[in-house]
């Protein structure tokens, strides 16, 4: 197989050279050799051995079964035969198949972060490469040189495959830059470096026991503890009340606490709080986790009202209050009718005459009782009053009599006169 | 025995004379609650890194001055105020004027901050170009704002 490969390849050769000259009778002597046969190929005499032309004629034909052979060894390239390649300086050298494309494929990027400045990983991608590769991480600190590299002593793995490396306390220098290297063992031509500053990369831990309590009636005190990390961090304080949706945020310095001036007892706050390495002792850009928020206010669970359906009020509501309205008027309609007296219908008057007789009441259809409710029941009768004539006059009767003389046959009102002044 | 006895008598102690401001610490440094450095310093070493221009043709290695000064533990002080001093060597460049400004609050008040007594340094008198210049700046600056991170952190490492 060798040996065909071989003839592959120096058909390659012999297909890509310019024509030699070749006479009848001298033989072919390479191009670029030293005896110059025909002064009219100068040209070609002097042109390097590597050199293509562009007159495709001067390519030498080879004899056509013999580049059919040639042809059929294409095929055994892509079985994964160990193919062997001329250098230029015509040594052959086995080039492994798919081994090029690999080794110029870059290497995933490393994050590295420190987690509360206990501990640091330092993961990758190890899906992006093309085939599971065990990549190994090495690193060392600015300051100390290359003297100093270290392998990762405690890698981290994702399907059996190297995906971190996880660092201990003792080997994170915050303050001196950390260089770290990604290298394929099974391609020691392709690694990547790369240079952090691991102050800026702290993730502290969430902050913990958070408390509250009253400065005043209406002042509340948010309070929680820092940590090893002291002054290092800053605080984000989150809140809301009541049925807020939105968080209101304030951003605290490296105190543990945070006052909110008035509060309203009915209501429920809700209180959280994240931390952030930044900015007197780094200047990270990564926030902590979210504590667990806490609670004060009204103990009484008030769910927050949810809005109601606007779709319960247009269908279901307004048509029931409708109908409701619509019963209740007729209701109120049919008792007016037995309770209020109807207003009699005026006739024509020439039946009050000519029917009735003059009977109004029974012209109007006023009904008896009705009639007689509205007679008087009682009768009083007018007094004249009159002066007492002076002495000898004698008040005389009238004609028709005071009327202080009527009598009616049930009562007999006073009567009043007026004395005469002595 | 004369010239060994001559050799230990006047040899050594001016020698230790020589050495001793060397090892000694000769700032008070007062600044260690935090505050003048985030209310002044830091503020105008992020305005000169907001100022800066982006220039990612510097090199990756490693100026000498820092292979000879260093935040090292013990001797941050040191550093600053090396640091600090060879800051001011760059108020004489042909920039920004506003740019100077932060230079020199940075300069100045790391030094009242150090309250250090050490003699200054001598100038350097290469000549390089501006590019290097402001790449050496530029790795000043983050080396003073580290090496400050590092005082008021309170670490120690190794």
């Amino acid at each position: 197989m060798n040996g065909i490969w071989r003839n592959w390849i120096s058909y390659l050769r012999i297909r890509n050279v310019p024509q030699r000259y070749q006479s009848g009778y001298h033989p072919a002597v390479p191009l670029g050799s030293r005896i110059l046969t025909d002064p009219a190929k100068v040209f070609e005499h002097n042109m390097c051995t590597t050199q293509r032309t562009k007159n495709k004629s001067a390519v030498l034909k080879q004899p056509l079964p013999f580049r059919f052979l040639l042809f059929l060894q294409l095929p055994l390239f892509g079985m994964g035969l160990t193919p062997t390649v001329l250098t230029p300086n015509g040594n052959e050298a086995h080039l492994l198949p798919g081994a090029l494309s690999v080794s110029t494929l870059p290497l995933p990027e490393v994050q590295c972060f420190v987690f509360n400045v206990e501990y640091m990983n330092c993961t990758w991608d190890s899906s992006s490469e093309p085939r599971p590769t065990n990549l190994t991480l090495h690193y060392w600190y600015g300051n100390s040189g290359h003297d100093k590299v270290q392998e990762c002593g405690h890698y981290l793995y994702s399907s059996e495959i190297t995906s971190g490396c996880w660092l201990g306390k003792e080997e994170i220098r915050l303050y001196q830059t950390f260089v770290v290297q990604l290298q394929d063992p099974q391609a020691l031509g392709r690694k990547t470096q790369k240079r952090l500053t691991l102050k800026d990369l702290v993730i502290p831990w969430a902050p913990e026991n958070l408390t509250l309590h009253n400065l005043t009636e209406s002042q509340l005190e948010l309070r929680w503890s820092n940590g090893d990390l002291g002054r290092c961090l800053e605080y984000l304080v989150q809140y809301r009340s009541g049925q807020d949706r939105s968080w209101i945020e304030q951003l605290v310095g490296h105190s543990c606490s945070f006052s909110l001036p008035s509060v309203d007892g009915q209501k429920l706050y809700t209180f959280r709080v994240r931390s952030r390495y930044n900015p007197l002792c780094g200047n990270a850009q990564h926030w902590s986790e979210w504590s667990q928020p806490i609670h004060w206010g009204s103990h009484i669970s008030k769910k927050p009202l949810e809005p109601p359906s606007l779709f319960a009020l247009e269908a279901v509501l307004i048509p029931l209050g409708s109908v409701g309205l619509i019963v209740c008027l007729i209701f109120v309609y049919c008792w007016l009718e037995r309770t209020v007296s109807h207003v009699p219908s005026l006739k024509s008057l020439e039946d009050l005459v000519i029917k009735y007789h003059g009977n109004f009441s029974a012209w109007s259809g006023v009904s008896k009782e009705l009639v007689e409710s509205l007679q008087p029941d009682y009768s009083e009768r007018l007094c004249h009053i009159s002066e007492i004539p002076p002495k000898g006059d004698a008040l005389e009767e009238g004609p028709g009599g005071s009327p202080c003389s009527q009598r009616s046959s049930s009562w007999a009102p006073p009567c009043y006169t007026l004395k005469p002044e002595p | 025995m004369v010239h060994v006895s001559f050799r230990y008598i006047f040899g050594i102690p001016p020698l230790i004379l020589v050495l001793l401001p060397v090892a000694s610490s000769d700032c008070e440094f007062e600044g260690k609650s935090g505050e003048e450095y985030q209310n002044v310093i830091m503020v105008s070493l992020n305005d000169l890194d907001r100022l800066r221009e982006n220039d990612s043709n510097c090199l990756n290695n490693e100026p000498n001055f820092f292979k000879k000064h260093s935040c090292d533990d013990d001797k941050e002080a040191t550093f600053l105020n090396t640091a600090a001093r060879k800051l001011k060597q760059f108020l004489r460049m042909n920039i920004h004027e506003e740019f100077k400004t932060h230079l020199q609050i940075v300069s100045q008040g790391t030094l009242q901050l150090l309250n250090c007594t050490k003699k200054e340094e001598k100038k350097s008198s290469k000549g390089q170009r501006k590019q290097d210049e402001m790449c050496f700046l530029m790795l000043l600056l983050e080396k003073i704002k580290t090496c400050w991170n590092k005082i008021l952190s309170g670490t120690k490492e190794h």
